[in-house]
């Protein structure tokens, strides 16, 4: 989904037909999931109105500072595919005298996108040292499930985990 | 041509791309399709109004965002990452993969148990040799049930087609036959929405798809020429009257099998040009078989002509069968010829890939 624009020197190892592809299938691997969920967290942050495709392809650009540039016909497949499973409602609307498809998050897919981003945080944290960087997850503002790794927002009142219902009351700080 | 016009085309070309590679699920659900190809539009008329700094865009600017998106393999290869893959067969497929399984099996065991039946009420039937006959049979027609369906599902698995896509190709034909109803209630025809189709040029070989159907088609053929399931209800008959025809069907039905076992080979190659001009030699093989049996039926009174002539001595039965020979054997020759053009044509062209109209309009601007 994720654009590769690096280019190197002809004579790079990563040039050589064999490292190349190896790498480009290792990178498309990692990004596909990463893909889903930066699209969702775009998604997310629009919960009235919804985001149209290239409005957010434009904004997850500016977020990332284009570290993440996506081949864009491949962003609507995706977005198609989550509305099919049900994480997210689209409407079509116009806006700027245009008509637009504009996607919202369901419930359900609100609550699948925090157990995806706690997973991958709690997994970013876990492979901190390995890879080593410092990773510093939020958890005073956030409790991360022990069971499922849902993110689940410390100032809410929850008993319990809303994806594996995992008693988490002792858990808030 | 204004820019205007000169974009739209350029845009229009690059959605019928794209819809000509999207995978055969999607192209059954019209109205999805149709909104998705919308979708594009919207994002590419964006993208362009961004690159002419919010004025009208400029083909130059249509033909840059158009670059943007990515090219349309890589769009639809995206629909076709649906199902979780599970032995060749998405985990999804794999309910009604045992369905069709169990269905085929069952139709086989029926054709196989009522030949037997019939066989059984023969006076002279032999019971061992009948039940081992029938049994046989049935194995076969199990294996060829499950050769072909696994191919099958195979192919529906890597197109990414999930099992509700089945039911709303259903659902559709059933709102299009409820259209149709209701509109011959009111007096009124209904037309399918004519689209004009690009003239698309032909391909050097058939596509992996098509060898595929071939195969299938060449398996079930032969496989009941070959088994014969039905010999039974008039064996007595046919080994008075026609004792060649059975050994001739045979025969027949294994060049069939001999055609499926290499289409099969070609569907799985794909473009591998070395391959496909083995096996389009290969193929040239039963070809020739079938010549020497269609010949056959000409030089061998006893496969059909005796008896023909015995029941209609009017007819000039030899005369005919010699019309039909020939002109099959002409088709045969024609077919031969045709796998040796095509071995040429890919030795010359290679799979070469034909420029569509919207690569055209591309390298044009």
């Amino acid at each position: 989904m994720f654009r590769n624009i690096k280019t190197y020197r002809p004579e790079a190892l990563i040039e050589t037909a064999r490292f190349r592809s190896y790498v480009e299938s290792f990178e498309s691997e990692l990004l596909r999931g990463i893909s889903t969920l930066s699209a969702l967290a775009i998604i997310q942050r629009h919960p009235e109105e919804g985001v149209y495709g290239y409005q957010l392809l434009k904004e997850l650009e500016q977020e990332t500072q284009k570290t993440l540039v996506i081949e864009e016909g491949t962003l609507y497949p995706i977005l198609r595919k989550l509305e099919r499973d049900g994480l997210l409602v689209s409407e079509r609307k116009e806006s700027s005298g245009r008509p637009r498809k504009y996607y919202k998050l369901t419930e359900d897919g609100q609550k699948l996108h925090n157990h995806m981003i706690g997973f991958f945080s709690k997994l970013l944290e876990a492979i901190g040292p390995l890879i080593e960087v410092d990773i510093k997850l939020p958890e005073k503002k956030y409790v991360y499930c022990p069971n499922c790794t849902n993110k689940i927002p410390q100032s809410t009142d929850v008993r319990f985990c809303n994806i594996c219902g995992l008693n988490i009351e002792g858990l808030s700080k | 041509m204004n820019y205007q016009n000169e974009s739209k085309e350029l845009i229009e070309a690059f959605k019928e791309e794209v819809k000509k590679k999207v995978p055969i699920w999607l192209k059954t659900q019209v109205t999805e399709l149709k909104d998705f190809l919308d979708e594009l539009e919207d994002h590419i008329w964006d993208k362009a109004t961004e690159y002419a700094n919010g004025r009208d865009p400029e083909i130059t600017h249509v033909r840059e965002a158009i670059i943007s998106m990515g090219s349309p393999r890589k769009i639809t290869k995206e629909f076709k990452t649906r199902g979780n893959p599970k032995f060749f067969i998405t985990e999804e497929l794999w309910p009604s993969y045992y369905k069709s399984l169990i269905f085929g099996a069952v139709i086989v065991l029926f054709i196989n148990m009522l030949t037997m039946g019939f066989d059984l009420a023969k006076p002279e039937a032999n019971i061992g040799a009948t039940i081992g006959q029938a049994f046989e049979g049935t194995f076969a027609g199990f294996a060829y049930v499950f050769v072909g369906m696994t191919l099958m599902f195979v192919q529906l698995s890597y197109h990414g087609y999930l099992p509700e896509d089945f039911r709303k190709m259903a659902e559709a034909r059933e709102k299009k036959e409820l259209l149709k109803k209701e509109a011959r209630r009111v007096g009124k025809t209904v037309r399918p929405e004519r689209t004009k189709k690009p003239k698309r040029e032909k391909s050097v070989i058939p596509s992996s798809g098509s060898y595929l159907f071939e195969g299938i088609m060449a398996f079930i053929g032969g496989g009941v020429l070959v088994f014969y399931p039905f010999i039974d209800i008039n064996r007595v008959y046919i080994e008075y009257w026609m004792p060649a025809l059975p050994g001739w069907l045979k025969l027949v039905g294994g060049v069939m099998l001999i055609s499926g076992v290499i289409r099969f080979s070609q569907a799985l190659i794909g473009k591998n040009r070395r391959l496909q001009q083995f096996f389009l030699a290969l193929g040239i093989i039963p070809m020739c078989l079938s010549l020497a049996l269609w010949l056959q039926v000409h030089f061998n009174p006893d496969l059909v002509t005796n008896v023909l002539s015995s029941r209609f001595p009017a007819t000039n039965i030899p005369q005919i069968i010699l019309a039909i020979v020939v002109v099959l054997s002409i088709l045969q020759i024609f077919g031969m010829i045709d796998e040796i053009r095509k071995i040429v044509k890919l030795e010359i062209k290679g799979f070469e890939k034909k420029e569509s109209k919207y690569e055209k309009l591309m390298n044009n601007h």
